[in-house]
């Protein structure tokens, strides 16, 4: 298993220099190796995707042509979607819902999964329990209730009501939890000592260790609102608050989909999830950074 | 003194968590407890007027063949599909953090597939799975006879696994990668000096500090396994869970019922939902009494 | 105010590919421009709802799922209709075809929902059961207009004595034949059972045991259902239900013939494979098809999606008499327009849109077919060859009667599953399929006679 290479070897004294050559070819010779397996398994991964791009640029007649490389070159299908749609609007739409509804769960998600891991309040164990409780119906069932509840509160048709569902996740304060257990104690206890109220401990010293967490479900959330699709298609009439997904599905209709606009539509809408991942998976590398320095 | 502290503590706690337990009271647990309460009746949103027939959808599905039939299913998802899912994206996290250049790229390359729309790639897994697309092609070159994947009854539900597996990685891989830079890098060196093997740093290092993500992650793709649906209303034939039901899930059954069948029976859908609900809990409060260690 | 920025979003759109290149199949466009200045809204009715007063002013609701063609159409329609109908407005709203029941639910749960509803026709007896829709008031909409003035299929919109529809969009089953490989084969389209099997055999290509094309697509889950149902039954002396609408007739002897003909194309015959390119239409689209059966949407996909396709639309081959199937779209008035003003608002409408002027409009723009009898022999609408078809199948074209679609579609397919996958006996399969459908037909007559 070539998983684990010894590093921190500069500290090591000069008698084991034959050991540290050897270790550096190995090091060498199972980072090629390991470069090649994932690219191999990683253009497996991407193979789909690569062809839905490839589509994007396609004429409907070769949709279905089983070349990677568009047999006529078009962007037709990408001006049909940005000029005959309201394409740019829904995707304003979907930015800004997803965008609030992130911030939101990242900030709540975060103190609630704290809360939950390092306070031992009577009835804790109950709470969590019951928020996990609520990843057990499945989304299809809530729609009428949470349809009905915004036509009682006149959320229907407005950003407020696409999100509210989702302002606060019952996963993410489950991953948070997750990460903030292995937060030693004895930081928050000191930190305590030197007076910090319990919200400062939380937002000063906890909150940087687990970094990668938070960038991990900032990516998550965001993604899942960019995607959500059965709720916002209930609670939306009007076409220029549709979402995305919303959007697109008027691209299929009873007797099939128009796949040409539909490749298009989603290829545009994975950039800014790409951005997305970019920006914060770089925060996850950084975690090591601090991770290292801890100690 | 000692006692006031405590308190004090508690109360910052329910401070803390008082916004999201309201919201989720509201949100999730009053419209769950609403769907236990249609699960009572003869219900059709449509429908004028709803009768209260007590137990009598709990009695129908312990009857239904279908709703057995999903439930089957549904358990081939979970068994396959998690330790599927996690022991291969376990392995490319590993690998992942290993690599030295452009990492970056690489991480993108497996989180890619999590950020494609399966409306788009539904058709194009459907494309390579059909009897003379891509894949009985390359087995054909190895002179493997090929198959109807999608479309033969003990495949179909194989062939949905492996994208939903796909589908998974790139999330899973992200969390692992999270939970694996969270462990000091000091322990491992530390035992590295010592002249442990790369296979008992694992072991004893990795694996152990990984706990609380490997917890997370098999309670997650338990619960979303639990509730596949998406994939298999875009994978399996005619989008309903065909070829003879080979494919079904629960929630797609449940929406079928809910949603497709006329008149809408509601009240059996929840019933089914009712049902789940508290498989599903058992199961998670089981898991977590069985693999969470206590970190402090 | 909602309304007003939703009808400018839709005039600032044009049409989407699909839809204009639709209409450009079917015929020429003239049609939208030359009558749209003589509209006048009951013009050739023949109902009694053009002296029908609001005492007020009165918005409705119309909901239809969106295609970018025929919303288009609605939309220029209904400002000549409120022209016409001083103190009526419509308020048009649309929605995806996907979860069209969820959407619909949700609303009429919590109260809402439309006052007119363009429904497709298998779901109306459901929704009459559940008393969401009213019945058009024999007064205004006599039966034996009804009857007289449209093709036989209206009567999939009628439940006991009451009709509850009138039918906007029509379409028909017929055959599809890739031309090239015909001639290839030396092939005329076929017009008996016995013709298309031949044909599908001599178009069948194969390498090894690989298909390159089929003679004959495999499209149980797509029309191949309604095909058996609608027009093999029938067309082999049977009725897939009794004329009551109350017993399926699904295991007699002319029904089980009909069946095992359309299942030997797969088992003995070797000219089709399931799931080859996916799916029928698919399959067609590509070439890869000698012949297929569809419906008649399918030509402005065609036009759209593959415009080098040489094809050629003939009737459905026929053996002892000639049938095809009826689908239909139709405009129904929900409970939420009961009575008063939105009422009578709602049947001017429903009228307005099922007149023969809209509908000679319709078939060009939206590439749908008309339903009034009275256009079957329009010349305009015959002259697209590729459409004529179509027309010329409406007079013995049926719709089936169904209590649940979903659930009668699905037990058609595991009944040809459990034949071609499970090796069932053809008659225990189909007798399976009719207990599961016959139950549910009972149980809704009983809570109708109830």
């Amino acid at each position: 298993m070539q998983v684990q290479t010894a590093t921190g070897i500069s500290s090591l004294s000069t008698t084991a220099q034959k050991q540290v050559d050897r270790n550096k070819r190995r090091r060498k010779f199972s980072q090629i190796a390991l470069v090649v397996v994932l690219l191999l398994g990683g253009l497996m991964m991407i193979f789909p995707f690569v062809w839905m791009i490839s589509s994007s640029f396609k004429r409907p007649q070769d949709i279905y042509s089983l070349s990677l490389i568009p047999p006529v070159f078009t962007l037709d299908s990408y001006r049909t979607v940005l000029n005959d749609t309201s394409y740019v609007r829904w995707f304003t739409n979907s930015l800004l819902i997803a965008t609030i509804t992130t911030l939101s769960v990242a900030f709540f998600d975060s103190l609630a999964g704290y809360t939950l891991a390092k306070f031992k309040f009577p009835g804790a164990t109950i709470i969590f329990v019951l928020i996990l409780s609520t990843l057990m119906v499945p989304t299809e069932m809530l729609v009428i209730p949470w349809y009905m509840l915004s036509i009682e509160l006149r959320w229907t048709d407005s950003y407020w009501g696409v999100m509210f569902p989702g302002v606060i996740s019952a996963f993410g304060v489950f991953l948070m939890r997750q990460f903030f257990m292995g937060v030693p104690n004895e930081l928050l206890d000191a930190a305590r000592i030197d007076g910090f109220n319990e919200f400062r401990i939380f937002w000063k010293i906890a909150l940087p260790l687990v970094k990668p967490a938070v960038a991990a479900l900032c990516i998550f959330t965001f993604l899942g609102n960019w995607n959500a699709y059965i709720w916002p298609l209930i609670v939306i009439r009007s076409e220029e608050m549709r979402t995305l997904p919303v959007g697109v599905a008027f691209f299929s209709s009873e007797n099939g989909a128009r796949f040409d606009l539909i490749m298009a539509a989603a290829s545009l809408a994975t950039i800014p999830v790409i951005i997305i991942f970019i920006i914060f998976q770089k925060q996850i590398i950084k975690g090591i950074a601090l991770a290292g320095l801890k100690g | 003194m000692h006692l006031t502290l405590e308190r004090r503590k508690w109360l910052w706690g329910y401070a803390f968590i008082a916004i999201p337990f309201l919201f989720f009271l509201a949100v999730r647990i009053g419209p769950t407890l609403y769907a236990f309460w249609v699960s009572f009746h003869q219900w059709d949103p449509i429908a004028l007027d709803r009768p209260w027939i007590g137990l009598d959808n709990y009695r129908d599905l312990a009857q239904d063949k279908v709703f057995w039939k999903a439930m089957r299913n549904t358990w081939i998802y979970v068994l396959i599909g998690v330790p599927l899912g996690l022991s291969i994206s376990l392995l490319i996290a590993l690998g992942l953090q290993q690599i030295v250049r452009w990492s970056g790229f690489f991480r993108a390359l497996y989180f890619i597939p999590y950020v494609t729309s399966l409306v788009a790639v539904g058709w194009v897994w459907r494309w390579m799975y059909m009897p003379n697309g891509l894949i009985n092609e390359v087995l054909g070159f190895f002179g493997i006879h090929g198959n109807n994947w999608l479309g033969n009854p003990a495949t179909a539900i194989y062939a949905i696994i492996i994208t939903t597996v796909w589908q998974g990685l790139g999330f899973q891989v992200v969390i692992f990668l999270a939970g694996l830079e969270s462990i000091p890098q000091d322990y491992t060196d530390a035992a590295a000096v010592d002249g442990a093997t790369g296979w008992q740093i694992f072991r004893h290092i990795t694996i152990p500090q990984l706990n609380p993500t490997i917890v997370f992650l098999v309670v997650t793709g338990v619960i979303s396994n639990l509730q596949v649906f998406t994939q298999v209303r875009s994978m399996s034939s005619q989008g309903t869970g065909g070829p003879l039901n080979s494919t079904i899930s629960i929630v797609l059954y449940v929406y079928q019922k809910a949603f497709q069948s006329l008149p809408s029976k509601m009240g059996y859908a929840s019933a089914m939902t009712v049902v789940l609900f508290f498989i599903i809990l058992a199961i998670t409060v089981v898991q977590l009494k069985v693999l969470q260690r206590d970190t402090d | 105010m909602r309304d007003d920025v939703f009808r400018k979003q839709l005039d600032r759109r044009t049409a989407l590919k699909a839809g204009a290149a639709g209409a450009a199949a079917i015929g020429a466009s003239r049609h939208l421009g030359a009558s749209a200045q003589d509209a006048s809204p009951a013009a050739g009715s023949g109902f009694n709802v053009a002296d029908l007063q609001v005492s007020g002013d009165v918005e409705i609701e119309y909901w239809q799922y969106e295609y970018a063609s025929k919303t288009e159409l609605v939309n220029t329609l209904i400002p000549e209709f409120e022209a016409a109908n001083p103190g009526i407005t419509i308020k048009h709203v649309n929605f995806p075809y996907d979860d069209f029941r969820q959407q619909v639910a949700a609303a009429v749960q919590a109260g809402e929902g439309p006052d007119v509803l363009n429904v497709y026709f298998g779901w109306i007896p459901a929704y009459v059961q559940q008393q969401f829709l009213q019945p058009l008031n024999a007064e205004w909409f006599p039966h034996e207009v009804i009857e007289s003035d449209f093709f036989p299929m209206i009567a999939a919109g009628k439940v006991k004595e009451d009709y509850y529809a009138l039918p906007t969009a029509v379409r028909t089953l017929a055959l599809f034949c890739n031309m090239d490989h015909l001639g290839a084969a030396g092939k005329e389209p076929p017009t008996t059972w016995d013709e298309l099997v031949d044909v599908a055999m001599a178009t069948t290509q194969k390498d090894g045991d690989n298909f390159e094309v089929v003679g004959f697509t495999w499209d149980i889950g797509g029309q191949g259902h309604n095909w058996w149902r609608e027009a093999l039954i029938r067309q082999n002396g049977g009725l897939p239900t009794t004329e009551d609408n109350r017993t399926l007739q699904w295991t007699t002897a002319e029904a089980i013939e009909a069946f095992n003909y359309h299942v030997a194309f797969l088992t003995e015959h070797g000219v089709t494979q399931n799931g080859f390119e996916t799916d029928g239409p698919t399959a067609f689209q590509n070439g890869k098809a000698a012949l297929h059966v569809d419906g008649s949407y399918r030509v402005g996909t065609y036009t759209a999606n593959a415009p080098d396709l040489n094809y050629k639309v003939v009737p459905l081959p026929a053996n002892k008499d000639q049938a095809s199937f009826a689908s239909f779209w139709a405009n129904t008035i929900t409970r939420n327009a009961a009575d008063g003003d939105k009422a009578i608002a709602a049947a001017k409408w429903i009228d307005f849109l099922a007149s023969e002027d809209v509908m000679k409009r319709w078939t060009p723009a939206v590439g749908e077919l008309p339903a009034r009898s009275a256009l079957a022999e329009d010349p305009d609408l015959l002259a697209n060859e590729k459409v004529a078809p179509f027309i010329e199948s409406l007079p013995f074209s049926y719709a089936t009667f169904m209590v649940n679609e979903a659930d009668l579609r699905q037990a058609v397919i595991d009944a040809y599953d459990n034949v071609t996958l499970a090796g069932l006996d053809p008659e225990a399969a189909l007798q399976e399929a009719q207990d599961k459908i016959q139950a549910q037909l009972d149980e809704y007559w009983a809570s109708l006679d109830a």
